[in-house]
């Protein structure tokens, strides 16, 4: 199958522009959204395909379109505690995960090699410890270094987008309305839907 | 340094508004009572906060009188007493005490020598009533006046031991409670610390104090204090904000049992007024 047409991109688009497209589209289908829904399958699947069509363009370009090479494998990392990255910090991940984060963090600064892993994993201690400053920077730096990997992109945007849900809780709550934008999304999505199960909410789309 | 913890009043109910106030005038009431009559000048919001977050997790029906007072001696008002009013009694004197002591230090306002002194009494009965919170607070104000000397830079690792300091003190309760209690402490801290910061920009620029904002985003002074702040606007946006939501998170894993509204109102709306008010205001005056 054409990896371009199942990213929806053209041939001709730039590296940039395709980069942006596999991020939303990863960002569309990704696991943390359906963690606890029947969905999942679904959704793993897509990603799958899209990781699959992305890592085929990236190799497709570097080797000016001959079949050689290896895979570039900057894709979605599928296993969030499972990425490539050598011994040491899949050690550094436990560490983190059981809250030791000073152990992890002396770990850490004991390399020399500062790659886009040990960016995120920074950046992991950080957040933990409320730190968001440095939080922000090291995820930045993670993701400027390794575009494609989805969890260092997750990381970074999941903090944005709390604290989006923070400034918009207060008057969603308060006042239990809706705003014309609101009844409009929520119309849209329930038509969704309802396609997907076979029915119709409203007739013309 | 204080006073930044406010309700969003245009979004409270008259009940919980005089709630608010209730315990805020009980706290007053208890500085006097147990702090000498001078400790009341130093009232201030964020301990009356303080009283009512750790109230909100308790059993004790909360006594309410209405009683006149010096300050209003003709209209009576309505005062909420609880037993907790005297922990956050004298963490309001140890901070006023430790902020008065701060400023004749760093800005040299002499001046300020007799009200400190005035002060010394119902601040060393706090510290008698209070070891442990004594000294959680004078390690951290030690450990912050080591880090202003060496100029760091970091603003999470200075932040950091502010919010500390406040998480082990609101640190109360049940088991699981104590873990939300510091989580929000801890966080609360750090917005505190930081929007101080932002706010005293101007004045530390003209003093030439240590601004841990100032070394973080490397001002420069041909730069000018406005365009510096619209520099900086977005990242000290985010940290804020950033803080306040985990303070959020925490606050909705505490198990309130009274006021949960007002208390809603402040964490969701009066802090959130808050911080913009006082990003607004540095935009518009410099």
């Amino acid at each position: 199958m054409d990896p371009y047409s199942v990213l929806g991109v053209s041939a001709s688009a730039s590296d940039e522009e395709i980069k942006k497209t596999y991020r939303d589209l990863v960002k569309k289908y990704h696991p943390d959204k359906y963690r606890d829904s029947d969905l999942k399958d679904l959704a793993d699947e897509k990603i799958k395909t899209i990781n699959k069509a992305y890592d085929e363009i990236v190799r497709l370009r570097k080797n000016g379109g001959s079949q050689t090479g290896n895979n570039s494998g900057g894709g979605y990392s599928y296993n969030a505690y499972g990425s490539a990255g050598g011994a040491n910090f899949a050690r550094i991940r436990m560490m983190i995960q059981m809250r030791q984060l000073n152990e992890a963090e002396r770990e850490l600064d004991a390399m020399s090699n500062h790659n886009a892993e040990w960016h995120y994993l920074k950046g992991v201690i950080c957040m933990q410890r409320g730190w968001a400053d440095g939080a922000k920077e090291h995820f930045k730096k993670a993701t400027d270094m390794a575009p494609s990997n989805a969890e260092y992109q997750q990381a970074y945007n999941a903090m944005f987008s709390q604290n989006k849900q923070y400034q918009n809780f207060y008057g969603s709550r308060q006042r239990g309305g809706m705003s014309a934008c609101d009844c409009c999304t929520c119309a849209i999505c329930s038509d969704c839907c309802c396609e997907c199960m076979g029915g119709d909410l409203i007739g013309c789309c | 340094m204080f006073g930044y913890i406010v309700p969003d009043k245009p979004e409270l109910r008259i009940k919980e508004f005089d709630t608010f106030k209730g315990y805020y005038c009980g706290l007053c009431k208890r500085l006097k009572k147990d702090y000498t009559f001078f400790s009341r000048l130093f009232l201030n919001y964020d301990c009356a906060f303080l009283g009512l977050i750790l109230d909100s997790t308790s059993d004790e029906k909360s006594c309410v009188k209405n009683q006149a007072c010096s300050f209003s001696p003709l209209k009576k008002k309505c005062v909420v007493h609880v037993d907790i009013a005297g922990y956050a009694a004298a963490i309001n004197v140890m901070l006023a005490k430790n902020s008065i002591r701060d400023n004749i230090k760093d800005e040299k306002k002499f001046y300020l020598f007799p009200i400190e002194l005035m002060l010394l009494r119902g601040y060393r009965k706090a510290r008698r009533d209070y070891p442990n919170a004594a000294k959680t607070i004078d390690s951290a104000l030690d450990k912050l006046a080591g880090l202003e000397k060496e100029k760091e830079k970091d603003i999470d690792k200075v932040a950091d031991v502010f919010a500390t300091m406040l998480g082990e003190l609101v640190e109360q309760g049940t088991e699981t409670d104590k873990i939300a209690f510091k989580h929000l402490g801890y966080n609360i801290g750090r917005w505190i610390y930081l929007i101080d910061a932002y706010d005293d920009l101007e004045r530390d620029l003209k003093k030439k104090c240590y601004n841990p904002l100032l070394l973080r985003y490397d001002y420069k002074p041909e730069e000018g204090l406005a365009a510096f702040r619209k520099r900086i606007d977005e990242e000290i946006r985010f940290n804020l904000y950033y803080s306040l939501s985990e303070a959020a998170n925490a606050f909705d894993l505490i198990g309130i049992k009274k006021n949960e509204q007002l208390l809603t109102n402040i964490i969701y709306s009066g802090i959130k007024k808050k911080t913009e008010s006082v990003l607004l205001k540095g935009e518009t005056s410099a």
